[in-house]
């Protein structure tokens, strides 16, 4: 008898499942377990021991359990693959309960008496931590860029926020000095505090309003897609970006669309987009001091939707052009010069894109973020 | 005297006028440099200017004023250098930083 002889040929497949990284199991056509190599030893939590001679089912999870063996069939009855020579992303068992995922492709061994199955596995956690890490990264340099463009506006909001508050100290100035008149020199007293207290009210809202819209775009979200009519995202994203735009004399305007443009977003991030494209054509036309006109549109052309920011200031140099998307690209005194690396980026996790070109006519420069529509959801979103 | 208020930031304007007439002055408002421009003022007539005018240079306004022996009152929410680049050499004891103090400003008109 020979099979007590080793030849070189065992020796090398030992060996070789030995090695390998990957859980490699061969399996009869009944599913029992006939070889079970090391690497599946520190993937599953089972021994070899314990391992050779049982169902395959017992590394699955119970859902693929009960199904298997009617996969199996199936395969030896028919010859259709589901799995084999192909290879697909399946859920597994450790012995402790864990179900993870793994990579699994199986190939099929068709020995003179018999079939066996050969299946090759490899964790996929670790692929996937480092896949959710870089996703954790990128939210979290998107939020830095929304701090720091907000954190450019800093002198800007104190301005902003200084008028309504110079305007409500006035008013209770006001306020103080009616009621302490002596009450034969009052003229209708009553109704003249009562204006004046709506006055100071609506000033505070004002102010309310200012901080109410910042904060709820600095403040740190997980990464929310939704139907919404970019219509209302455009606005909020400009009111917060023309601040401080008319006292340099800029004007700044939306055109009006009457239909709802429905793409499927997360609102906060366009809306960081739409601020960073409005405040660097603020930015542009105010160092320059030429131009005076910040226009923003959105429309509807095939399944997109476009929208655009164009200013009537000096331009794009050619030189900065070129490198325009790149991070750490400014020509501003402050500021990182990420902020149209990062609306990039967000345009193409949203399957668009992000563009600009020069203005048809006069100088200037427009802006163009193309994303695609929201079709299934095109008479109206479920939340602005 | 009448109080001309040039201050682009119509609550701030409003509320102005509102303390002032409570003290007793006759108010003028205006929400730009080119409406004043037009309006008549007399030499004991005072002036409160919000520094950033969406469509005229305050030293406009300052020279205008001067011409016509106007007192002049800066009120601004911008920083110092802001207002040094403005209006260079403008005497900084009537400049009131925003929020403005009623009480100081009472004294200065």
């Amino acid at each position: 008898m020979d099979d007590d002889r080793i030849t070189t040929s065992d020796v090398r497949l030992a060996s070789l499942l030995e090695t390998a990284v990957d859980g490699i199991i061969i399996v009869d056509r009944s599913g029992t377990i006939l070889v079970y190599n090391a690497a599946c030893e520190r993937l599953f939590g089972y021994t070899a021991n314990e391992a050779v001679g049982a169902n395959v089912k017992l590394i699955m999870p119970s859902s693929y359990a009960d199904a298997h063996d009617g996969y199996m069939e199936s395969y030896l009855t028919t010859g259709e693959r589901k799995i084999i020579g192909i290879g697909r992303e399946v859920a597994a068992r450790h012995k402790d309960g864990t179900v993870f995922p793994i990579e699994l492709s199986v190939g099929d061994a068709r020995l003179p008496d018999q079939r066996q199955f050969i299946g090759i596995m490899r964790d996929l956690r670790p692929r996937m931590e480092s896949q959710q890490r870089l996703n954790d990264l990128q939210d979290q340099l998107v939020h830095m860029a929304r701090v720091s463009a907000m954190d450019e506006m800093g002198a800007t909001l104190a301005h902003e926020l200084n008028q309504p508050l110079t305007a409500i100290m006035l008013y209770l100035d006001a306020l103080k000095r009616v009621a302490e008149k002596p009450p034969e020199t009052r003229q209708d007293t009553g109704t003249v505090l009562g204006q004046i207290v709506e006055k100071t009210v609506r000033e505070a809202d004002r102010a309310g309003a200012i901080i109410r819209r910042l904060r709820q775009f600095v403040e740190r979200k997980e990464t929310d897609r939704q139907s919404v009519d970019l219509r209302h995202v455009i606005s909020d994203a400009v009111d917060l970006a023309s601040l401080g735009a008319r006292a340099l004399g800029i004007d700044v305007r939306v055109e009006k669309t009457p239909d709802p443009i429905v793409c499927f977003v997360d609102p906060i991030q366009i809306q960081q987009v739409m601020i960073n494209l409005v405040r660097n054509a603020i930015d542009a036309i105010g160092e320059a001091q030429c131009g005076q006109r910040v226009d923003i549109a959105c429309s509807v052309s095939g399944a997109e939707a476009i929208m655009s920011v164009s200013d009537d200031g000096p331009g794009i140099e050619p030189a900065i052009r070129e490198k325009l998307f790149k991070a750490f690209t400014t020509t501003k005194e402050s500021g990182l010069g990420i902020g149209l690396a990062i609306a990039q980026s967000i345009a193409q996790n949203h399957g668009g894109t992000l563009a600009a070109q020069d203005r048809d006519s006069g100088s200037g420069t427009v802006f163009e973020l193309r994303l695609p529509l929201d079709v299934d959801n095109a008479s109206g979103p479920q939340q602005a | 005297m009448t109080v001309h208020i040039v201050e682009d930031d119509r609550a701030v304007a409003d509320s102005l006028a509102l303390v002032l007439a409570q003290m007793g002055h006759a108010v003028e408002i205006y929400n730009d440099g080119r409406t004043f421009l037009q309006a008549e003022l007399s030499s004991d007539d005072k002036i409160i200017l919000d520094l950033h005018l969406p469509d005229m240079a305050a030293a406009t306004i300052l020279s205008h004023a001067k011409d016509r022996g106007t007192g002049v009152i800066v009120i601004t929410a911008l920083g110092k250098s802001q207002i040094d680049r403005e209006i260079p050499g403008f005497d900084p004891d009537r400049i009131l930083r925003k929020p403005i103090d009623p009480q100081m400003l009472a004294r200065l008109l």
